[in-house]
């Protein structure tokens, strides 16, 4: 489709041109937006009034699941773990929104639970008289099936299996007790037990796990159940009558699949959507302008801005050459321009970061400062690393070896597309020369995990605010783990082996503070920037917020229009 | 008959009155000679680096093509600024003193917004979302346009000539088999294949997304060549050849293929045409040139998120007319051509 809006350039032009010459229609008011629109925060009247039950509730979603699977690799991606869960298929608890920014455990399946006192052993009791989509009920058998559905070396799981590396064992003495041992305490354990596991029914997990009627199909015990899924148009869901629970207010849930940017930011402006996520930051700021032109979306929509808990960061793999000496990463870091990058191309909404936990917890060292661009400084490191032009051909060498490193991009991101062609001019400056090479989505996944690459960008995210970093920096993940620029340092290690150890989060947050100056300090990454949701909600909805955790649909309605 | 009477006589000349008379195919002509010259000249045209400069006690010709060392954080604003004529430093400007990747970084004035910035009196196009310069990236994009059409096609006419030519005059199994594996390679969409290709490839680059349209597109060649084999093949004037004992491949070489390159060569323009505009569709779904190159297809796809909000109607009007004239001069060009080359329509 779209090469044929390609070839038809020159159609659009001409029908551009018409458009031009148009006689301009008598200016209608400006319409300028309210402090609050503009800083996308919601107004107080959104949390009030009373709640009415029904009408349907549509977002736009921008990526399309290969399946609706929650515990499968393949199908878990960051956008349906946020509307299934909670919604469709539920955990043993939940993280309390209402607790921001510390998000709490609140019980959901479970009625409560119990840790031993040297934190390795975990009793839940389970609720009782809860019922799946499909009519059966929920018991200890299920959240068993789910464990070793997540435990069988043959599923895809591996990212869920990654929770469980030091489980002893397991048990259901009775139909609503659930017992988990560990082989050595961990802080996230049992908060990863408790509210990662997508409980779904035994007998729905009979069979081939890569064909099992509820990848397609997913029966949970929340408080939407699963309709329909249209490829590559909508996923539906309607409320489900016999929830456990307190019942919804929406009588509908559906999930638009718009792929194309431009293609969605038209379907909002029509008003399809009671929710708009992923809105582009260049479109953010343009319907802030006062014209009369965005009344749709000032007077239609609120608007929301909501930093996410996640961290953009560029990464040099230390098996390269260049990339092994601290002094070059710095230099590298000094080149990226920070303020012009913020002001140009995202526009002030993106946040520098150097930090890789959330931005809002005790786990960042606020003292940390941002490396300057420095484009001197960056030379005089370069030249100490050993970095400098011999042979006069205006590439940096060193033992014979020319400074020249490929950047594997990922085509869709688009700030990437901006930014990259940047830092290779910058580079270039210094006599640093960087191509570009493109790879989509899986290929470029594979060639991360298989350390394929020279430098490339990536972003971690966490719906929790507690996180681990152990599998990202930690020496050992070099191989199988998310550590894909080979970084080894044994003081970070250390720091890491004891934040996993250490139960009392003060002591923790001051470890992991540690750790972050000491990450920042080796620049292990070219930390980059936290990305802010940029969503817009129609005025007539009510009960939405926005957490971590994405929103809380469960208390959404609909204000009827009088 | 002297070498200038021959040339009068002579098929080309032919060609061109035909060709001259048709003031569209002129137009078309003139089109494309402008667009060869921007290829060609595209860093004298457009350049943040002067064509010479005498600075620092130093002369510099054509930093635009070599990029001294001595002047890489130099542009030509900046040189601007700080050239001093009282001691014989001069500098001779590009037409637009931008290059294809300057960057809003290097902007002789501070920016106040970020870009995409319309079109004013410093940048006559207006530029990207980098603030590079639409007309410097145009006009080097042609270079990748004209190089993509005319290497591709000049792969798939040799493929085609070759093949059409041994399946006309030789026949049989021959002929069944070059006929079948055109029938194949038909088959393939283009788009699609170029596509696949380019995700198996670790290079990103100009030259598989020739070599990919060279290797799929030969077809029509092949069969306009072997059909036009085929008639000419049992004329007298190729009985004669062979009475007279010239070799195979002396008569498809000397008496055959002259005859039936007309044709050829009117496939051939409208393929330049096609390709051009397979390299703008791949460039428009980021798989065509490799950044920062400027394309025009490339320049599309950014456009294609600035449609409304907020609009940059100069990204899609002026790299959309590029394409638009490329590809119609191309394509008039071929009409005309293939007007003057046929019998019935001569004088």
């Amino acid at each position: 489709m779209r090469a044929a809006i390609a070839a038809c350039g020159a159609l659009l032009v001409l029908a551009a041109c018409k458009k031009e010459k148009k006689p301009a229609p008598p200016a209608p008011a400006a319409v300028v937006p309210a402090e609050t629109w503009k800083r996308g925060e919601l107004p107080l009247e959104v949390q009030l009034g009373a709640p009415v039950n029904g009408g349907a509730f549509t977002v736009r979603i921008w990526s399309e699941p290969a399946g609706l699977n929650r515990l499968h690799d393949q199908m878990a991606e960051g956008w349906m773990i946020k509307y299934l869960t909670g919604n469709v298929y539920e955990a043993l608890a939940e993280l309390d929104r209402d607790t921001h920014p510390a998000y709490e455990l609140r019980p959901l399946l479970a009625e409560g639970w119990t840790e031993s006192p040297d934190h390795k052993v975990l009793t839940v009791r389970l609720r009782k008289g809860v019922k799946f989509h499909n009519g059966e009920p929920f018991t200890s058998k299920d959240v068993k099936a789910v464990l070793e559905a997540v435990l069988d070396l043959q599923n895809l799981t591996t990212n869920l299996r990654s929770y469980f590396t030091d489980l002893e064992s397991y048990e259901a003495p009775d139909d609503y007790t659930f017992v988990v041992r560990w082989k050595k305490p961990y802080f996230l354990a049992n908060r990863n037990f408790l509210t990662s596991m997508a409980v779904m029914p035994a007998s729905a997990l009979e069979g081939d796990f890569n064909t099992l009627p509820v990848n397609r199909s997913p029966i949970g015990t929340g408080p939407f159940r699963f309709v329909s899924w249209e490829t590559g148009k909508a996923i539906t869901f309607d409320r489900n009558d016999s929830y456990w629970g307190k019942r919804p207010h929406l009588d509908r849930l559906v999930v638009r699949i718009v792929k194309d940017h431009t293609v969605a930011t038209q379907l909002w402006e029509r008003g399809e959507f009671d929710l708009m996520t992923l809105i582009q930051p260049a479109v953010w700021k343009s319907i802030e302008s006062g014209d009369a032109k965005n009344a749709w979306a000032v007077e239609g929509y609120h608007r929301i801005y909501f930093l996410e808990n996640i961290y953009f960061w560029i990464g040099w793999n230390e098996e390269r050459p260049f990339f092994k000496d601290r002094r070059v990463r710095e230099a590298l870091a000094r080149l990226y321009p920070t303020e012009s990058v913020r002001d140009n191309i995202d526009l002030g909404l993106e946040l520098p970061t150097t930090c890789p936990y959330y931005r809002e917890s005790d786990s960042c060292d606020s003292t940390v400062e941002r490396l300057p661009y420095d484009r001197a400084g960056a030379k005089r490191l370069l030249a100490e690393a050993g970095w400098k032009d011999t042979n006069g051909d205006g590439v940096l060498d060193k033992e014979g070896v020319p400074f020249k490193f490929t950047f594997l991009n990922n085509p869709y991101s688009v700030r990437m597309g901006k930014l990259v062609p940047l830092l290779q001019e910058e580079f270039r400056k210094v006599g640093i020369e960087m191509d570009i090479e493109k790879a989509e989505t899986p290929v470029y996944i594979a060639r991360m995990r298989a350390h394929d690459f020279d430098a490339a960008s990536m972003g971690w995210s966490s719906l929790d605010p507690q996180q681990d970093n152990f599998q990202i920096f930690h020496s050992s993940q070099s191989k199988g783990g998310s550590n894909y620029v080979s970084y080894a340092e044994p003081e970070v290690d250390r720091l890491l082996e004891e934040i996993r150890v250490e139960f009392d989060r003060k002591k923790r947050n001051a470890l992991e503070r540690r750790l972050h100056r000491r990450l920042y300090e080796d620049q292990v990454y070219l930390f980059m920037t936290n990305r802010p949701y940029l969503d817009a909600v129609k005025k007539h909805v009510r009960g939405i917020k926005p957490s971590l955790a994405w929103y809380d649909l469960r208390k959404t309605w609909i204000q009827p229009s009088k | 008959m002297s070498a200038a009477q021959k040339l009068r006589g002579g098929p080309l000349f032919r060609v061109w009155r035909q060709l001259r008379r048709r003031r569209l195919s002129l137009v078309a002509l003139g089109v494309l000679a402008v667009m060869f010259l921007m290829a060609l000249m595209a860093e004298q045209l457009a350049s943040d680096k002067p064509v010479a400069v005498r600075v620092d006690g130093a002369t510099h010709w054509f930093p635009n093509l070599t990029d001294p060392a001595a002047l890489r954080n130099e542009n030509v604003h900046r040189l601007r600024s700080r050239l001093r004529p009282e001691l014989g430093e001069w500098m001779i400007e590009p037409l637009i003193p931008y290059g294809p990747f300057q960057t809003y970084a290097e902007q002789p004035t501070q920016p106040t917004s970020a870009p995409p910035w319309a079109p004013d009196g410093e940048h006559f196009l207006g530029t990207d979302e980098l603030g590079r310069d639409v007309l410097a990236r145009i006009v080097h994009g042609t270079r990748v346009s004209l190089t993509v059409g005319f290497v591709a096609v000049s792969i798939y006419v040799a493929i085609g000539v070759l093949l059409g030519a041994l399946a006309g005059y030789y026949g049989g199994a021959v002929d069944a088999l070059v006929s079948r594996v055109t029938e194949v390679m038909m088959t393939f969409p283009t788009l699609f294949f170029i596509l696949a290709v380019l995700g198996l490839m670790r290079v990103q680059s100009m030259v598989p997304i020739m070599v990919v349209i060279g290797l799929t597109r030969w077809t029509d060649v092949c069969r306009l060549v072997r059909a036009e084999v085929l008639r000419l093949k049992r004329l007298e004037f190729v009985e004669a050849a062979r009475a007279l004992g010239a070799s195979d491949a002396r008569i498809i070489l000397r008496h055959l293929l002259p005859n039936a390159m007309g044709p050829v060569m009117v496939a051939a323009t409208f393929g330049v045409a096609g390709a051009i505009l397979i390299e703008s569709a791949l460039s428009f779904l980021g798989f065509g040139v490799p950044p920062p190159t400027a394309s025009w297809g490339e320049l599309l796809t950014q456009a294609h998120r600035y449609v409304v909000h907020p609009g940059a109607w100069w990204l899609t009007l002026f790299p959309g007319l590029a394409i638009f004239l490329t590809v119609t001069a191309f394509n008039l060009a071929g009409e005309g051509l293939r007007d003057a080359l046929d019998p019935r329509l001569k004088e």
